[in-house]
């Protein structure tokens, strides 16, 4: 098996809001190895963006606050480092494309203004000695020079025609879709061990949408990269993950390889997401829901999270947290309804 | 389509057009349209429910905002029921518009955050029957069960409700007027597909009770499918392709469709289709004579493609396709344009 490239142990994040503290993660686990494209998928404030976003340690602290857990990259505890050396971190071996499109690309600046400062950024951070790299460092000029020249590959790299002209426009003079496309040629040119694409498609017409998943799938083979994908999209992680984790009210309940996650959906939240999609051979009438809402995050219940919802709840579900319970090797649930690896441990 | 009174369609949109002047010049006087909506055909038998599908810009919202005469249309009938919408005065208009309803794709922001439940459905109905504040109350309750929500739900506001909750919001407040026809824009795009199909399913039993038409607006193939009798495909204002759900699906011809259903990613990691990745976007350049979608277009193109406007034709019963390499079918029985 690939070498452990990323994993996060048990991580609780919360954050103080006017009436308390709300429990956004409690207790996220998961693991990527160097080359998967995993996907971590779930509705609406589950906790994705929260997740990945703690990656790169980018949350503000205040308001909020790690309480618990690690996040292992490379073997190192990337909670522990400090802010300077997150930062030279961040550059060598992040990539980020943000959901939120207001921290995207600047409307006042050309993309090739914007494009070389990422790289000239990346390249500048991504060196860890920095008085030997000073005084290696070829002039001002010549340096822009060389970022525009790995600019234009970077945009070539991810599908933009005419790229040598194009990176003279302003953003608003590119569609949705390329747009996109520009974004991850930022997030690459540090040329990061980790991509993580937070919702990269979510905005995007379905024909769009297929031309960037095809884009992020070349570049896993081309470059080696690991994509941590994001998305609420089934659809989107059938077509493009090989591994994937179910998130449900700031917890992991599920994490398996994809083709198993959708043939032997074990728990009882999974199976009614993938239920809940319309496809070719519901009938009419057929389509079944998840009766109830999402938790409030200020007060959440008790136990498993899911439990105020699920068709199968039972006494231990109210009070305690459900541990993992191995299906086989890869494909882990977190549900009373199988044996619990700590009970059956001791 | 002719004859048989029964058969006559409860919707019958003829050639709609909806140009936007394109102003500019130093005297930002018009110079030019932009074709929102050309020449688009289709009929809703009572009881059924017709898809409209395409991506974002395609004109599906104008469509909808067109039979309602919330834009006045540049051209075309709209006929209801028998009566043509394009000829009445807006008093006539205001009768009518009850009898059709608009659901929006965001739930919140089409709820007036101000006024509470019972005041949101109870105006509609004030508007529409003039009912006395008892029997207002009780009638808006009927309508909180019917679309699943619940008595206490009647004083709360708007803010206190989640996503889908306010979508049957909207739906009652649809339903007070005792509607014919609803135009659903987007009505689940803004929902988690737990809830989506919640609220579908809601619809559905509502179709079936009150024999409700209706008109489904959508870019999310999965769900047109589940939901539509019958299909029609937008590109950039014009109609494409119309079939019955089944044959889209299963016999889609018109290059534009066979991509987009080729691109819809399937919640199935086994189903592998032969995918059809399309070059540029809606926005890529297209001449004012030729086929649309000839920037795009994979399919082995003929030379009309490029200088010819495909006319929506009907290939075979009920099969209607607007592209050069279909008009060229031998079998196909003698052509019928589409209105
Ligand atoms: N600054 C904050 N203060 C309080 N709560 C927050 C803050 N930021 C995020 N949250 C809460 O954390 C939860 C998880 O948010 P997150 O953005 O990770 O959701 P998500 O899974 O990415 O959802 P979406 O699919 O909508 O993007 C949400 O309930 C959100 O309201
Ligand atoms: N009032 C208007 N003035 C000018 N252009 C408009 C107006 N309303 C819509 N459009 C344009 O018409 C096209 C179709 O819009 P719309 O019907 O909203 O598409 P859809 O609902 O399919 O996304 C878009 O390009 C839009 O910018
Ligand atoms: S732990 Fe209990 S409540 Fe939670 S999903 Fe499993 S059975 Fe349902
Ligand atoms: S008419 Fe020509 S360009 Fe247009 S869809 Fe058909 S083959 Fe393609
Ligand atoms: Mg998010
Ligand atoms: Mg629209």
């Amino acid at each position: 098996m690939a070498e452990k490239l990323l994993e996060i142990r048990d991580l609780h994040l919360e954050f103080k809001t006017f009436d308390g503290v709300a429990k956004v993660l409690a207790g996220v686990d998961l693991t990527l190895h160097r080359g998967d494209v995993y996907g971590l998928v779930g509705e609406t404030g589950c906790g994705k963006s929260m997740t990945a976003l703690s990656i790169p340690r980018l949350i503000p602290m205040p308001p909020g606050r790690i309480t618990q857990g690690e996040i292992i990259f490379n073997g190192e505890n990337l909670l522990e480092k400090s802010e300077g050396q997150m930062e030279r971190f961040r550059a060598k071996h992040l990539g980020v494309i943000f959901q939120d499109p207001v921290t995207n690309l600047n409307p006042m600046f050309t993309v090739r203004e914007q494009l070389i400062d990422a790289v000239i950024f990346q390249q500048h951070y991504g060196t860890t000695n920095n008085a030997l790299w000073r005084a290696v460092m070829p002039s001002a000029r010549q340096r822009r020079k060389d970022a525009l020249q790995r600019a234009i590959e970077l945009l070539d790299l991810v599908g933009i025609p005419q790229a040598a002209t194009r990176i003279h426009d302003y953003p608003h003079q590119f569609s949705g879709g390329m747009r996109q496309r520009v974004l991850i040629a930022m997030a690459l040119a540090g040329e990061p061990d980790l991509l993580i694409a937070d919702e990269p498609t979510t905005a995007l017409d379905v024909t769009i949408q297929a031309q960037i998943l095809r884009l992020i799938k070349s570049l896993v083979k081309k470059l080696g990269l690991t994509v941590l994908l994001i998305t609420h999209n089934l659809g989107v992680v059938a077509k493009t993950c090989e591994k994937v984790a179910v998130m449900y009210s700031g917890r992991v309940i599920e994490e398996s390889p994809v083709r198993e996650l959708f043939r032997n959906p074990k728990h009882p939240y999974t199976q009614g997401l993938i239920q809940a999609v319309p496809r070719k051979e519901s009938n009419r009438g057929g389509l079944i829901g998840i009766p109830g809402t999402i938790p409030d995050l200020n007060h959440p219940p008790a136990g498993c999270r899911f439990h105020p919802r699920c068709p199968h709840v039972m006494a231990p579900c109210r009070t305690t947290v459900p541990s993992a319970s191995a299906m086989t090797s890869a494909h882990n649930v977190y549900c009373h309804l199988y044996p619990q690896m700590d009970e059956v441990a001791t | 389509m002719k004859d048989a009174k029964s058969k006559q369609p409860i919707l019958d949109v003829k050639n709609l057009k909806m140009y936007f002047p394109i102003k500019g010049g130093l005297l930002n006087r018009k110079i030019d349209d932009f074709k929102a909506v050309d020449d688009v055909s289709f009929s809703i038998q009572r009881g059924k429910t017709f898809g409209l599908v395409g991506e974002s810009g395609s004109g599906k919202t104008t469509v909808g905002k067109c039979i309602l005469r919330l834009v006045e249309p540049t051209s075309g009938q709209i006929i209801f029921d028998g009566a043509d919408l394009t000829r009445l005065n807006a008093g006539q208009m205001r009768d009518q518009r009850t009898h059709m309803q608009m659901i929006y794709q965001a739930p919140a922001a089409s709820l007036n955050r101000r006024m509470t439940i019972g005041q949101i459905i109870g105006e509609a109905l004030w508007l529409h029957e003039r009912l006395n504040a008892r029997d207002r109350r009780k009638r808006v309750l009927e309508l909180l069960d019917i679309v699943g929500l619940k008595s206490e739900h009647y004083y709360r506001y708007p803010h206190e409700f989640s996503g889908g909750q306010q979508q049957r919001v909207g739906i009652a407040r649809a339903l007070a007027v005792q509607p014919q026809l609803l135009i659903l824009d987007e009505p689940t795009s803004a929902l988690d597909v737990s809830v989506q199909a919640q609220i579908l399913n809601l619809l559905q039993q509502l179709q079936d009770e009150f024999d409700l038409t209706y008109l489904f607006i959508s870019h999310d193939l999965g769900v047109v499918r589940y939901m539509c009798d019958e299909i029609g495909l937008l590109y950039l204002g014009k109609l494409v392709e119309v079939a019955d759900s089944e044959t889209i699906f299963e016999q889609p011809k018109h290059p534009y469709t066979q991509a987009l259903i080729s691109a819809i990613p399937d919640p199935d990691p086994d189903i592998t289709r032969e995918e059809i990745i399309l070059t540029g976007d809606i926005h890529t350049k297209v001449s004012d004579i030729g086929c649309p979608f000839a920037p795009r277009c994979h399919a082995a193109k003929v030379p009309a493609c490029d200088t010819a406007l495909p006319p929506l034709v009907n290939t075979n019963e009920n099969h209607f396709v607007a592209c050069h390499l279909h008009l060229a079918d031998e079998d196909a029985p003698q052509k019928e344009a589409y209105a």
